[in-house]
């Protein structure tokens, strides 16, 4: 009752919250993945201005290369002499119109850094016309543009351009030079002094700078050149990244930023959220133990109840005896049979008869409550029983025109207890004469038969046309709380306690009282197991939920 | 010498002809750069073809007063990654702000700091508020990796602010670990040594403690023109600086271009220790500056076919045009070079110019002193112990034979160096011996 009680309260209150709880986790990894779409759109405007500077630089760099690949003049002597002052240039290059290499050339006056340049770029003047190949790198319909090539892991370039006579001119770029130029291009660190640093005061510039860094990196995603403050962990992505124009086209410039506000709004949300789940649970916990209080307030009143019931009953036990002693005394000092004054006698004797019977199911309870019932065996016919019994109700069933048929098949003489049968039986009489009396008719039909032990049960039924009872009060048909909720007084006078106190004695019998299966009206089965000699049984606590034993 | 020549009895007592190597009656103008042309054996053998070494030494001329000094521009990058910090960071900031203070009021320094990441903590500035800049380099602090690179290029980019044919452009690097972060083989920091010496700009590279990579930092230094040096100990630090302010302070040309040209019978073979070109009889090269009183020369290897006995010959041209930053003039210095043939090889013996056997042998020495830590750096110790000690023979003949300490002083230092070759002893060895080549090969005298 309490588990059933506490699964339902826990699954009523903690269903909505884990929902609640993944709603809101949802929410705001939605709001992390918009602001982090945010982020990525501001890192790529911020990083627009570094591609900018980028843009800047090659166009300023490729007009002065077109210049250099125009000199005064091209022989030997000048194309030898203006490398040993230009920072660009490591070496020339000519190509007739037949596209044949012109300068420079393997003879006597070869240098050892023409050499080398001619090793370094054999793979180039192995197509009759290297430069009329090479649209990807080419502007401007083919006359001009960039090379590049690796030899021993260095990346090499070479700028060249068509003259109008269909000569090409072109050089290789000192590569260290151009990464040099694009570095110091490039925008630097503010720095932080120490005051800043120990205060953690950071100056606009500094604002500027926050928490993000660029990164040029080359095309193994090496680090080539980086600025700004912010440390990315080693595996991350960066939040926007472009390619180099020609000819560091591999090359990447990547941004990456902290997201302390995402990452803050996650933490803080996600606080939040459990902060909500948490209150919610301790309200859920706080109206459990409220819930559980209040039903152990009200089964204890109810148990004081059922306490100041008994002592009253117990009060009242004594006078009805004194009442209905000296009322049976005056109808015995009474002649005339059908005197007035009789038939009063009659009614108080009855109605006192009635009252005990009342007294004596209220103390049987209190009995029950306290666990100290006992069975009292004596010797004694079952359908004898029955029949005194039933008949102290004759006259209200022959008022109320109630038919009553019996079927009494249990002749034997065993070993029962009286009392307990007799109340059981008047229990159910009594629920026929209150609720069934419109069916004005009651079967009773009594069998007994032999169980393994050398055991007997007895099994009586009483069934009536009455309204019946329902699949949905029969579930609660013998519990007593919901009864005594109700209301005290009714559940004395009225069924409640009644059945309640029968299906207990009938476990102390060992058997048990149910409600059979009937298509109309009310069929209530009595078991009990009886022996031919004198037996005691003891009470089986689990007997309350053992099924009586199928009706032959 | 890498071959001598069979000795031959002297037979003639009347000596041939012989000749005057400098004959040029300059007027010793003292605003004016020393051009020397001198031959190793100015009197050859007329038979086979013969080896010589033709040194071409130009000497800066004197600083009368301080103030008529070009004006410096000079940029001070600081490796600022983890490693510096302590001692290191304290005494390079010292030597930095040291050296700054030697500086007027029309001087340029700018000052870059560098880790993964650059900053420019002087931008290219005046030096009139010394207190300000002071303040700027104290306030740095040492964390990250070493972007030496990008620390570089930033620091060419202060210079370029200013750069001026009448000011001594320099960048000086001061680092003490690998570079890490963008390009960073001596190879390509070669090139950008390369590219910046065309622009005038010198890079000076000082490497800290023995975590640096010399060649790279040799390499740098070697393409612009600048000066190297391994400093051991923080607390040498500001004798370095002090050494390289002294040079820089005293810069009286720029851009000194060498050109030799040889008539026809002469080979040029190769050039000992400065980078030139070689294309035909044309031997080019160029130096970013001369410091006054400091002479830098190169040796050029040639081959010369025999000539007719007793006569004189000129075997060549040497012409050199610098910017003279005193004058703020463009000077030229001319000069012809001659050989005469014997077939008395007791007269080539006479007439040898030690001065110049000495350096060749120095020179070639130390190219031997490069293979050895070629062969040490692959792991063959024992060649490289071999090397060191033929070496150092070679250098204690030499020694014996022109009569030099300094060749004597190599020899010790190549036993020294032999001994050195363990792994413990290594690291700090190789930089010591990058560093004492480089200083041969570039003439730096400290």
């Amino acid at each position: 009752m309490k588990k059933k009680l506490t699964i339902l309260l826990f699954s009523i209150l903690l269903l909505p919250l884990i929902a609640i709880g993944i709603l809101g986790y949802n929410i705001s990894t939605d709001d992390a993945k918009l602001l982090s779409e945010a982020y990525r759109d501001v890192a790529e405007r911020d990083l627009e201005q570094t591609e900018s500077v980028v843009r800047e630089f090659m166009k300023s760099t490729v007009s002065r290369y077109r210049t250099l690949c125009h000199p005064e003049s091209l022989d030997a002597n000048t194309l030898r002499d203006i490398p040993t002052r230009e920072p660009s240039i490591v070496q020339y290059f000519v190509v007739n119109e037949e596209g044949q290499l012109q300068y420079p050339v393997l003879d006597e006056t070869t240098g050892t850094e023409e050499a080398a340049f001619l090793e370094r770029t054999a793979h180039l003047w192995k197509h009759r016309h290297p430069f009329r190949n090479t649209q990807e790198t080419a502007d401007e319909g083919g006359n001009r543009g960039f090379v590049t090539w690796y030899h021993n892991r260095g990346l090499h370039f070479i700028y060249w351009a068509r003259h109008k006579d269909d000569r090409v001119v072109g050089f290789e770029v000192e590569t260290a030079a151009f990464i040099s130029a694009l570095i110091a291009e490039l925008p630097e660190n503010t720095p932080i002094n120490n005051l800043q640093r120990y205060h953690k005061k950071q100056t606009v510039n500094e604002q500027k700078n926050s928490h993000r860094l660029v990164k040029l990196v080359d095309e193994q995603d090496r680090d080539v050149y980086l600025f700004g403050d912010y440390t990315p962990d080693s595996k991350a992505s960066p939040l926007a990244s472009a390619h180099l124009p020609s000819p560091l086209s591999a090359w990447q410039l990547q941004y990456f930023a902290s997201m302390p506000n995402t990452q803050g709004m996650w933490q803080r949300r996600t606080i939040y959220i459990f902060l909500t789940i948490g209150t919610l649970i301790l309200a859920a916990l706080i109206l459990f133990a409220y819930f559980m209080l209040e039903y152990n307030r009200e089964s204890r009143l109810a148990r004081q109840q059922t306490s100041f019931v008994n002592q009253v009953s117990h009060e009242l036990k004594t006078p009805l005896t004194n009442i209905r002693m000296y009322a049976e005394l005056l109808q015995d000092h009474l002649d005339e049979d059908d005197s007035t004054e009789q038939r009063y006698i009659a009614n108080i004797v009855n109605e006192s008869g009635r009252l005990t019977r009342l007294i004596q199911n209220v103390l049987s309870f209190a009995r029950s409550e306290r666990k100290k019932l006992t069975l009292r065996l004596e010797e004694g016919i079952v359908d004898e029983q029955i029949r005194a019994s039933m008949e102290p109700f004759q006259a209200s069933f022959d008022r109320m025109h109630i038919q009553v048929e019996t079927d009494l098949q249990t002749p034997q003489t065993i070993f029962f207890d009286h009392d307990i049968l007799g109340q059981i039986l008047t229990n159910l009489f009594s629920n026929v004469e209150k609720y069934a009396h419109q069916g004005k008719w009651m079967r009773v039909q009594s069998t007994m038969t032999e169980v393994p032990g050398g055991r007997h049960q007895v099994t009586i039924r009483v069934s009536d046309k009455g309204p019946g009872i329902s699949n949905k009060d029969s579930r609660n048909l013998f519990l007593p709380f919901t009864r005594l909720q109700n209301g005290i007084t009714e559940g004395v006078s009225g069924t409640g306690i009644g059945l309640t106190i029968s299906k207990e004695l009938a476990a102390v019998h060992g058997g048990g009282l149910t409600l059979c299966r009937t298509t109309a009206g009310a069929c209530f089965q009595l078991t009990i197991l009886a022996k031919r000699k004198e037996q005691r049984f003891a009470r089986n606590p689990s007997a309350e939920n053992t099924q009586p034993p199928p009706n032959p | 010498m890498k071959k001598c020549s069979p000795i031959i009895p002297g037979i003639a007592v009347f000596a041939m002809l012989l000749s005057v190597l400098i004959i040029q009656p300059n007027p010793a103008s003292a605003t004016k750069a020393q051009l020397s042309v001198e031959m190793s054996t100015p009197v050859v053998l007329n038979r086979s073809p013969q080896t010589a070494f033709l040194k071409v030494g130009v000497t800066g001329f004197a600083l009368v007063q301080e103030a008529v000094r070009p004006p410096v521009n000079v940029a001070i990058v600081i490796d600022r990654s983890g490693s510096m910090s302590g001692e290191k960071m304290a005494r390079a900031q010292d030597a930095a702000i040291m050296a700054i203070d030697r500086l007027g009021p029309d001087d340029i320094v700018s000052v870059v700091a560098y880790s993964h990441v650059v900053e420019v903590i002087v931008p290219a500035t005046k030096v009139d508020d010394k207190e300000h800049i002071y303040q700027a380099i104290r306030n740095l602090y040492a964390s990250g990796t070493t972007a030496l690179f990008a620390g570089v290029s930033k620091g060419a980019r202060q210079v370029r602010k200013f750069l001026a044919d009448n000011r001594a452009n320099r960048i000086i690097l001061v680092s003490d670990g690998l570079a890490n972060v963008g390009p960073s083989s001596p190879t390509e920091l070669g090139s950008l040594g390369h590219s910046l010496a065309k622009e005038g700009i010198s890079v000076t590279t000082i490497g800290l403690g023995d975590g640096y990579n010399e060649d790279l930092m040799a390499a740098l230094a070697g393409n612009s023109d600048g000066n190297h040096a391994f400093v051991e100990n923080a607390a040498d630090l500001a004798t370095t600086f002090n050494y390289e302010f002294g040079d820089l302070l005293s810069i009286v040309a720029r851009n000194v271009r060498f050109k030799v040209q040889f008539n026809k019978g002469i080979t040029p073979i190769r050039v000992l220790g400065r980078n030139a070109r070689i294309h035909g009889r044309t031997v080019t090269s160029t130096l970013t500056q001369l410091y006054a009183n400091q002479e830098k020369f190169m040796l050029i290897e040639v081959q010369i076919a025999p000539g007719a006995s007793g006569e004189q010959t000129q075997i060549g041209s040497v012409d050199i045009t610098y910017s003279n930053t005193v004058a703020n003039s463009t000077d030229v210095l001319s000069k012809n070079v001659y050989v005469s043939f014997t077939d008395n090889w007791n007269i080539v013996e006479e007439h040898r110019n030690d001065d110049v056997m000495v350096a060749s042998v120095e020179l070639i020495a130390a190219e031997a002193q490069k293979t050895a830590i070629t062969l040490r750096d692959k792991g063959q110790t024992r060649e490289a112990e071999r090397a060191l000690e033929q070496n150092a023979v070679y250098l204690d003949s030499a020694g014996k034979k022109y009569n030099s300490a300094r060749l004597k002083k190599q020899a010790q230092g190549n036993r020294t160096a032999k001994k050195n070759l363990a792994p413990s002893k290594w690291k700090r060895q190789r930089k010591a011996m990058v560093d004492d080549n480089y200083a041969l090969e570039t003439q730096q005298n400290w």
